[in-house]
């Protein structure tokens, strides 16, 4: 019998605080009966324990193996200490020494525990809209500092009642020692507000109210968890017209905000892992098929669109709000066009006080601004597609298969739209989330704003900084102002190859000994050689990523404009097509036609080698896009009638034998010529094969290019990446086509467009500074 | 070649010149010219490069004269003296130069300033293009102009006094293949008058002007916002541009706000004399004259616009090279 007595001092690091990792040490300890301390430390959990030898074995490996589904552990240690005079065990105040390095959680979605005692009409939280406990509530929304205690988050002017500090002193409870914890007497107050900020209801009586207004066809905005969203009656037609209208925003897809799993299965069919997501904790919006029949809403809330973007509520609020609604609400976020998501009732007021009829609003501020995050789901193979990873992901990346150096501090400063920053800090990953497209004056301060907020939480003081080579993104500019500040250098990460590094830290496809092709379809960068670039082919080999081929470089008119301007990408393709020469000019003013010739033949444009405005091209061709509201709409347009025909003829395995557009596989000078497949397609056009026809042979033609150029330079892995590969039926036909003889990796769990970017460069740098190590699991 | 090198060809291509140019100073014929002028004056020089040198309401000549002579009122002074140089390429029409020169003498005396001396050098076929101008400018400082960028200050409204962007669209438009519908003219003008009369009335509180040449409007402003350290902020609608200009910015995928003027500037003013003096800019020949923004303490040195459809974009310094940012 072995009942010496010993002591252990403990470090936890990770996803530790903020998930119940306290009042589960605690409650650990006392039932191994065990002395002693837990404290939250700016670097994670420290714990005293001293006990029984025996009895601090089965702690140590009860704490590793039993801790909250939550929570996650990336750094242990254990280490044999002195006896010390505990005569109990307890709960320490949170420790401010130390260096930042514990891991922000992101917020969670309301727990079925809170969700039940919130329809328990004898529970005291009942329809209380910020319940909360260990295990659910918001987090990084409302983190001010670290480590996390309720003082250092929007929750601190709340003091707790009597009745919510007992819980949160009672280690028999779920609300033990959770920093969110609060109820109607001391707890956050719901207000209904008018269009100019006005006060009309509060409590019950505001959600009441508030239902009762979306019923009749009003415009309610609601506080989420990251910001304001607007809702209408997603079955009333004139409400969402007017929406529209109001909100000038002609055809982008709404989001749609149903009260559970059954009511969205009748309006879309959703397969197991689609609904898997749906429920995740994240909640993110799932990009459903949409049913054909039976369907009870309103036609604009997805014009021409075959699917739907459906979540879950991911708040109690909004959950209530709904209780009271007897079908689903389009939820879109609130913001001027290009302008980050509204967070206080003063910014909703001032900038939407025309959009909205009544304001759903609440007394706890939103320290950072977060969008719902979107997930689709490819076509047949079912592999999900991050569009945007905020709410619910952000800003917590939990590396796989490899490590970075604790002494390596790296800011990397993403691209210009879909914009994020990335921190390499203390061997640890940060990935903001997405902050927008950086046109507008509001996005670049909610950039500069997140970036400090990330900074001062971590205390992170960075010796790299790596920025897009584009010298015009703001995210480039904002890099080289910090680097003149702080008297670093920048590193310049080509666009591209940032897509491909992400990808290759992802998969820990780093190390890989055979070579690994990088197939990186995108809208526009900036390349090393002046040229807009798009459309590459990088092989990673030996710790060298080499530009092995591109497709050729076509006319880019007038820039900008063409991105805005689909049936520019068509005219500066085919304009020299004698078949297409009417079909192409009625798109054009008689003027446009005379100075775009004149410009063509003087040469006088950017060259550019981007897939993606070679789906504008096409897509323009067959007319579905000449002008485009959103990023991406035109090759949403060409995927949706490829994918239409696909389906009809039985999937992609069906269209495996249908002969692909001639595109070079071997290019010549590493140019993939796009000669064949224009001649192609205009003839087929001139022909009068029908649309969907050639967009799916085009899907095919890129396809299948993919798998002859791997194995044309001898590889057997290939990275998908760049916004192109948002395209769910080109990732399958791609696997369909060579998934056989080709390992294909796409992102996983992150986003293959641009949001990704930081993330990229941050890996170049590190792999530059040799601060990259890989493990195995 | 034999016209430059200063025997008696040159003697015979300057000859008229002179004679054309004839005023008491340039007519002594000595090495520089000998000018009184009151005690502060204002000086400039500016080269002029265009192709093509004839457009569509203007030409090289004129735009020499109207660029110095602006850049002189810009300064708040009167301009009396130019200096002229010419770099001429070998193969220029006789013609085509008299023409320029001719446009040079009737700029000047619309301005009332006089050519004093002058420079010119024939250069090789190829070593040019047809023609280069370089002008220098005197001008006699208004006693009451106080005019620099660190005197602007919060509260401050800014001034155009036209629509933007005729100019640039008028050089493009005679470029090979791009021409509009509507024939857009340079808004080549001299802008002196305007602006002393602003000075006569208003003096101190004029607290800046800029012309908006290269770059545009915005460029000025990102300038005027930088070198001042205060925010500018300008809205969309209220600057104007004319519908031809528009459209043709539209279809060439230009920013008018970035297109360059020649006879476009800013005044940027105490706020409490703003109305008075957009009044006087309508009276001085520029009826489409407007107050387009104002000056603020937020965001020192940027200078943002904001859009006809709400929010506000940066206005950055023109990068050298347009590349596309977006995705
Ligand atoms: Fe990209
Ligand atoms: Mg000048
Ligand atoms: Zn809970
Ligand atoms: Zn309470």
């Amino acid at each position: 019998m072995s009942s010496e007595i010993a002591a252990r001092q403990i470090h936890l690091d990770g996803k530790v605080q903020g998930v119940g990792f306290r009042p589960f040490v605690y409650r650990l300890a006392r039932e191994a009966g065990l002395v002693g301390w837990v404290s939250n430390g700016l670097d994670g959990v420290h714990i005293r324990v001293q006990g029984e030898r025996e009895a601090l074995d089965r702690f140590w490996e009860a704490l590793l193996r039993k801790h909250p589904p939550i929570a996650a552990v990336t750094h242990s240690e254990i280490r044999e200490a002195p006896l010390g005079t505990d005569s109990s065990f307890v709960v320490r105040e949170s420790s401010q020494e130390g260096k930042a390095t514990v891991l922000l959680l992101p917020d969670l979605d309301l727990c079925e525990s809170c969700r039940s005692e919130m329809h328990d009409s004898k529970n005291r939280r009942f329809q209380y809209p910020f319940t909360t406990c260990t295990d659910c509530g918001p987090r990084y929304s409302i983190i001010r500092g670290l480590p996390y205690d309720r003082e250092r988050t929007t929750m601190e002017p709340f003091p707790m009642c009597p009745e919510c500090a007992r819980e949160y002193r009672d280690p028999a409870d779920r609300r033990f020692y959770s920093q969110t914890n609060s109820c109607p007497t001391c707890g956050v107050r719901v207000d209904l507000l008018d269009s100019g900020g006005a006060r009309l209801a509060s409590g019950i009586p505001a959600l009441d109210e508030a239902a009762g207004r979306i019923a009749r066809g009003e415009i309610v905005a609601l506080k989420g968890v990251g910001g304001y969203l607007l809702l209408v009656d997603a079955a009333n037609p004139r409400a969402v017209e007017e929406l529209r209208r109001r909100k000038r925003r002609p055809t982008k897809p709404f989001a749609l905000l149903f009260a559970d799993l059954e009511s969205i299965r009748r309006e879309a069919r959703a397969a197991p892992e689609e609904e898997r997501w749906l429920l995740r904790r994240e909640k993110p919006i799932v990009i459903l098929d949409r049913r054909e029949a039976g369907g009870s809403l309103a036609p604009g809330v997805a014009p021409e669109e075959d699917t739907l973007g459906i979540m879950l509520p991911s708040a109690p609020l909004p959950s209530l709000l709904l209780d009271r609604l007897a079908g689903p609400v389009v939820a879109t976020s609130a913001n001027l066009s290009d302008s980050p998501i509204l967070a206080t009732e003063r910014e909703i007021v001032a900038s939407l006080g025309h959009v909205v009829d009544a304001v759903l609003s609440h007394n706890r501020e939103i320290e950072s601004r977060l969008d719902d995050s979107v997930v689709r789901f490819s076509p047949f193979f079912r592999h999900p597609i991050l569009l945007r990873r905020a709410r619910g992901f952000a800003p917590l990346y939990l590396s796989e298969g490899f490590e970075l150096d604790p002494e390596v501090a790296i800011l990397a400063m993403g691209a210009h739209q879909k914009s994020t920053v990335a921190l390499a800090h203390q061997g640890k990953i940060y990935l903001s989330q997405p902050l927008g497209d950086l046109e507008s004056w509001e996005s670049q301060e909610n950039f500069r704003a997140t970036l400090s907020h990330l900074r001062r939480l971590l205390s992170f003081v960075p010796k790299r900084i790596a920025v897009d080579l584009h010298p015009g993104y703001a995210s480039t500019e904002a890099g080289r102002g910090l680097a003149g500040e702080w008297g670093l250098r920048v590193e310049k990460v080509q666009h591209h190859r940032a897509h491909f590094w992400s990808l290759l830290a992802e998969h820990s496809l780093l190390w890989e000994r055979e070579p690994v092709l990088g197939v990186i379809w995108d809208g526009t960068g900036l390349g090393e050689d002046g040229a807009i670039w798009g459309g590459e082919f990088f092989l990673w080999r030996e710790g060298r990523m080499e530009r092995v081929a591109h497709f050729d470089y076509l006319p880019l008119l007038l820039g900008e404009k063409a991105i805005r301007e689909p049936r520019l990408s068509a005219f500066g393709l085919w304009h020299s097509s004698e078949g297409l020469r009417e079909r192409l000019e009625e798109k054009l003013l008689p003027v446009e036609r005379r100075i775009y010739r004149a410009l063509l033949a003087r040469g006088d444009f950017p060259r550019s080698s981007s897939v993606g405005r070679l789906f504008d091209g096409v897509a323009s061709l067959l007319g579905l896009a000449d002008r485009v509201s959103f990023e991406g709409e035109a090759a949403r347009g060409l995927e949706r009638i490829a994918l239409r025909l696909c389906r009809a003829l039985g999937g992609v395995g069906a269209v495996r034998g249908r002969e692909p557009y001639p595109l070079p596989s071997f290019p010549s000078g590493g140019v993939v010529g796009l000669d064949g497949l224009r001649a192609e397609i205009a003839r087929d056009l001139v022909c009068g094969v029908p649309s969907e026809e050639i967009a799916l042979r085009f899907h095919l033609s890129l396809a299948s290019l993919v798998g002859r150029i791997v194995e044309g330079v001898g590889c057997r892995r290939v990275a998908l990446g760049g916004g192109v590969f948002q395209n769910g039926l080109l990732v399958d036909l791609i696997e369909a086509l060579w998934g056989e003889r080709i390992s294909v990796y796409i992102a996983r769990e992150l986003s293959p467009n641009d949001e990704s970017i930081s993330f990229g460069q941050m890996v170049a740098s590190a792999w530059g500074s040799g601060s990259l190590r890989r493990v195995r699991s | 070649l034999g016209h430059g090198s200063g025997g008696v060809l040159m003697q015979r291509l300057l000859e008229p010149v002179f004679g054309l140019f004839s005023n008491p100073v340039l007519d002594e014929r000595h090495d520089g010219a000998v000018v009184s002028v009151g005690s502060r004056i204002a000086i400039t020089t500016d080269s002029f490069v265009v192709s093509p040198i004839f457009f569509p309401g203007g030409d090289i000549g004129r735009l020499a004269v109207h660029g110095t002579v602006n850049d002189l009122a810009m300064c708040g002074a009167r301009p009396r003296y130019l200096a002229l140089g010419l770099i001429l390429e070998e193969g220029l029409p006789v013609g085509d130069l008299w023409r320029v020169l001719c446009s040079i003498r009737q700029a000047a005396d619309e301005c009332s300033v006089a050519i004093v001396t002058g420079d010119t050098k024939v250069v090789e076929r190829g070593k040019g293009d047809r023609i280069f101008l370089h002008s220098t400018g005197v001008g006699e400082l208004h006693p009451e102009a106080a005019v620099s960028a660190r005197r602007i200050e919060a509260g401050d409204r800014i001034l155009l006094n036209g629509p933007v962007g005729a100019h640039g669209i008028a050089i493009l438009s005679v470029r090979e293949g791009v021409s509009f519908e509507s024939a857009i003219k340079s808004d080549s003008a001299p802008l002196h008058r305007s602006v002393l009369r602003l000075l006569e009335r208003f003096g101190g509180r004029v607290h800046f002007l800029r012309d908006a040449t290269r770059g545009g409007v915005a460029t000025v402003l990102a300038e005027a916002a930088q070198q001042g350290g205060k925010g500018i902020e300008v809205e969309e609608a209220q600057i104007p541009v004319e519908e031809e200009v528009g459209s043709a910015c539209e279809i060439l995928g230009l920013d008018p706000l970035y297109v360059a003027n020649e006879g476009r500037f800013l005044a940027v003013v105490a706020s409490e004399i703003a109305e008075e003096a957009l009044a006087e800019l309508r009276r001085s020949g520029w009826p489409k004259a407007a107050v387009i923004g104002t000056v603020g303490e937020e965001h020192p040195g940027k200078a943002l616009l904001w859009s006809r459809i709400g929010g506000r974009r940066p206005l950055p310094l023109l990068p050298g090279e347009q590349l596309p940012r977006i995705c």
